[in-house]
């Protein structure tokens, strides 16, 4: 990879960015102190040797300009404090001077200089030498003051903070590298799942190794997409294959119908025979496109703007009512267990539920010999509302549970019973519409489902598994 | 009754517009729906027959727009569009009835006729009646003969609905909207149980039968 590569990464040009500032920031503020320190020490080193200066002006005077001498001559001081005195007499002769690091004529030389100073030393050791002078009673006095410790420690200090901002960069940039190439690499991962995906591999997914950052999270959400749009794929393919399969028969029919209802033979009563079979023919097609679309527009979720708050056990005692009498009537018997209190509502369409509950009901009467007893049931359950209508006929084979779910599918094979096989894919339509759940199980003996809805969406689905429009469980493809 | 058909495919228009004459009807047809309106608003239609596809102005817009004029002539949808959605949008903007095509032309006509002679509620003592059944719609009192009929809440509904009507055909389908509220076809006969209990309680005890089957199509209350 090279340098282009990385500069042209957004995570590294965020850290590049990040780099800069810091520098930009911290060099301000050191810079703000170096130069508040430099006036500082100024200010102390002419204090110090204005203090010096009028000292020994002072002790001149009292003690005469030999004394003078001798007592700059006897004491060590200078040279442990930095400091510099200078004695010529009134022809501008050296008599004194108390520095090897400069030269007498380059100390009084200074005095000509801006602020009256000299900088001295090269690099690391440079430093500033400020001087002041004052008249003797026979020449002249400079008293000088180096900052050269303190020009040490702030230049150490400048070293150090040098180093911290080319390392704080460097570690900014690296991080910048690092991230950058991880996120290029996931999101290399994901454009090739999705292309493998595009190209018809259903099954491919996006993988990969790693810690739990943004870009995994949407790595997760988007194999949660593919594997939901892998089952709208494939039902659609079931689904177009289903409805040739099963249009077919309905079709040959009416084509005999009319073939037969053509033949000039047919008496006037008999031709329309054939042609009220053919219509009835005709209205059983248009009952199964109705339904087919019915099921994709519940799919679709269009209706949810539209829900209200429905009082299930009232929703469930109207269908009771009304179906009491056919239960009865049809030579079944009917048991109900519904709570003394409603037990609370749920979001939805009444009309949608109703006609979910009511093709359960149907089922049992229609699909259960005289003499079962069909149970509606409601009770309150953990995080929910579980409705379970039951009865105890001949129920549904294990193996033939997830094949409920399909349409057209009828476990009637003779076909003998009406409908088309759409009615529990509607209403498991319903049920998903609403967030519910729809689940066969073995009422031993009998079918018992049970329609789960979800009232406390932080509580787990309970003992049932997640269902997609299919039937088919969803598994997480990429577990954490 | 007068009605105005807005419906752009001529065949469909021509095979209705024909039908209902003949059942006694005088139709108007247009195929805009900019051109419905201003009909609908300037003539006196006892009913609008309205295709929710039709150029100029949508069938949905129409029924608005009518609505908001202050007209409140009977509006049948009869259109392709027969989504649950659909219907409940159709109704929504202000529409009696939903009829979707392809359809059978006695259901289009039992529920034109039912919107046709939708009898206004007079009050609380509105009483319906047929023969010598009498159903007091505000006490849901009903007796025959002057005899106390004793009827379960929704076995008054489903009388109301059919004196309402009478002597017209109340279809299967409108027998379950009505008095069910139920927007899909039940495999079972559950309409007929019902009818069947109700005719247990209303015609048995007595001579002369006032609910009659009309074949394939539903039932009718009538003066016998």
């Amino acid at each position: 990879m090279t340098v282009d590569y990385f500069v042209t990464r957004p995570q590294f040009k965020l850290a590049a960015g990040v780099a800069l500032l810091f520098v930009i920031v911290s060099s301000f503020l050191f810079s703000t102190f170096v130069l508040n320190s430099n006036e500082e020490m100024e200010r102390h080193a002419v204090t110090r040797i204005n203090r010096i200066r009028d000292s020994l002006v002072a002790y001149e005077k009292r003690w005469g300009f030999d004394r003078l001498l001798q007592f700059v001559k006897d004491t060590d001081a200078w040279h442990d404090d930095e400091a510099l005195i200078s004695i010529v007499d009134a022809g501008d002769r050296s008599v004194l001077h108390t520095s090897s690091e400069i030269s007498q004529p380059d100390a009084w030389g200074a005095l000509g200089q801006p602020h009256q100073s000299l900088v001295l030393g090269k690099g690391f050791r440079k430093h500033r030498l400020f001087v002041a002078s004052s008249p003797l009673s026979q020449g002249r006095l400079l008293v000088g003051q180096s900052d050269r410790k303190a020009s040490v420690y702030r230049n150490l200090l400048l070293t150090s903070f040098a180093l911290l901002n080319a390392t704080a960069m460097a570690s900014l940039l690296l991080l910048g590298m690092i991230f950058s190439r991880r996120s290029r690499s996931r999101i290399e991962a994901m454009k090739s799942a999705l292309a493998t995906f595009t190209a018809g591999d259903f099954d491919c997914r996006i993988n990969f190794p790693g810690p739990v950052d943004a870009l995994y999270e949407l790595a997760y959400a988007i194999n949660a997409s593919l594997e939901h749009t892998k089952v709208l794929v494939q039902n659609l393919n079931y689904t177009s294959s289903d409805i040739a399969h099963n249009l077919k028969k309905p079709m040959t029919r009416l084509r005999q119908r009319l073939e037969l209802a053509s033949n000039g033979d047919l008496g006037r009563m008999e031709f329309k025979r054939k042609i009220e079979g053919a219509l009835e023919e005709i209205d059983s097609l248009i009952a199964t496109f109705e339904a087919l679309l019915n099921i994709g527009q519940l799919q679709s979720g269009d209706m949810r703007s539209r829900f209200v708050d429905v009082d299930i056990t009232a929703l469930l005692t109207q269908i009771i009512e009304i179906y009491e009498p056919m239960i009865v009537d049809s030579g079944h018997y009917l048991e109900t267990a519904l709570p003394a209190k409603p037990v609370g509502t749920v979001r939805g369409d009444r009309e949608l539920l109703m006609e979910m509950f009511v093709n359960f009901i149907e089922n049992s009467i229609l699909h259960c010999q005289s003499g079962t007893t069909i149970r509606i049931g409601l009770q309150r359950v953990k995080g929910g509302i579980n409705v379970v209508i039951s009865d105890n006929g001949p129920g549904v084979p294990s193996s033939e549970v997830e094949n409920l779910y399909r349409r057209f599918y009828r476990l009637d094979a003779s076909r003998a019973k009406p409908g088309h096989g759409l009615g529990v894919p509607c209403s498991v339509a319903i049920a998903e519409l609403h967030g519910a759940v729809v689940e066969f199980g073995d009422n031993k003996p009998g079918l018992a489902v049970t329609i789960y809805f979800r009232t406390d969406p932080a509580a787990e689905t309970p003992q049932l598994g997640l269902r997609m429009r299919s039937g088919l469980r969803v598994v997480p493809v990429s577990k954490r | 009754m007068r009605i105005l058909m807005i419906e752009d495919d001529p065949e469909t228009a021509s095979f209705v517009s024909t039908g209902l004459r003949q059942a006694g009807h005088a139709v108007d047809v247009v195929a805009d729906g900019k051109d419905g309106v201003l009909l609908g608003i300037q003539e006196d239609y006892d009913l609008v027959i309205l295709d929710r596809m039709v150029p100029g102005l949508d069938g949905l817009s129409v029924a608005r727009t009518l609505r908001s004029s202050g007209r409140t002539v009977a509006i049948l949808f009869l259109t392709a569009l027969g989504g649950i959605n659909d219907r409940v949008q159709g109704l929504d903007v202000g529409g009696d009835d939903y009829v979707v095509k392809p359809f059978a032309f006695s259901e289009l006509l039992a529920r034109v006729n039912a919107l046709g002679r939708r009898a206004p509620i007079k009050g609380e003592h509105e009483k319906l009646t047929a023969g010598d059944l009498e159903m007091d719609i505000a006490h849901r009192i009903v007796t025959r003969s002057r005899q106390p009929i004793n009827l379960l809440p929704r076995e008054c509904m489903l009388l109301e609905v059919l004196l309402r009507n009478k002597g017209r055909v109340v279809l299967r389908t409108m027998i379950l909207e009505r008095v069910w509220g139920f927007r899909f076809e039940p495999k079972t006969t559950v309409v007929e149980t019902h009818i069947s209990r109700l005719r247990a309680k209303v015609d048995k005890p007595f001579k002369t039968p006032l609910i009659h089957t009309v074949r394939g199509s539903g039932y009718s209350i009538y003066d016998s």
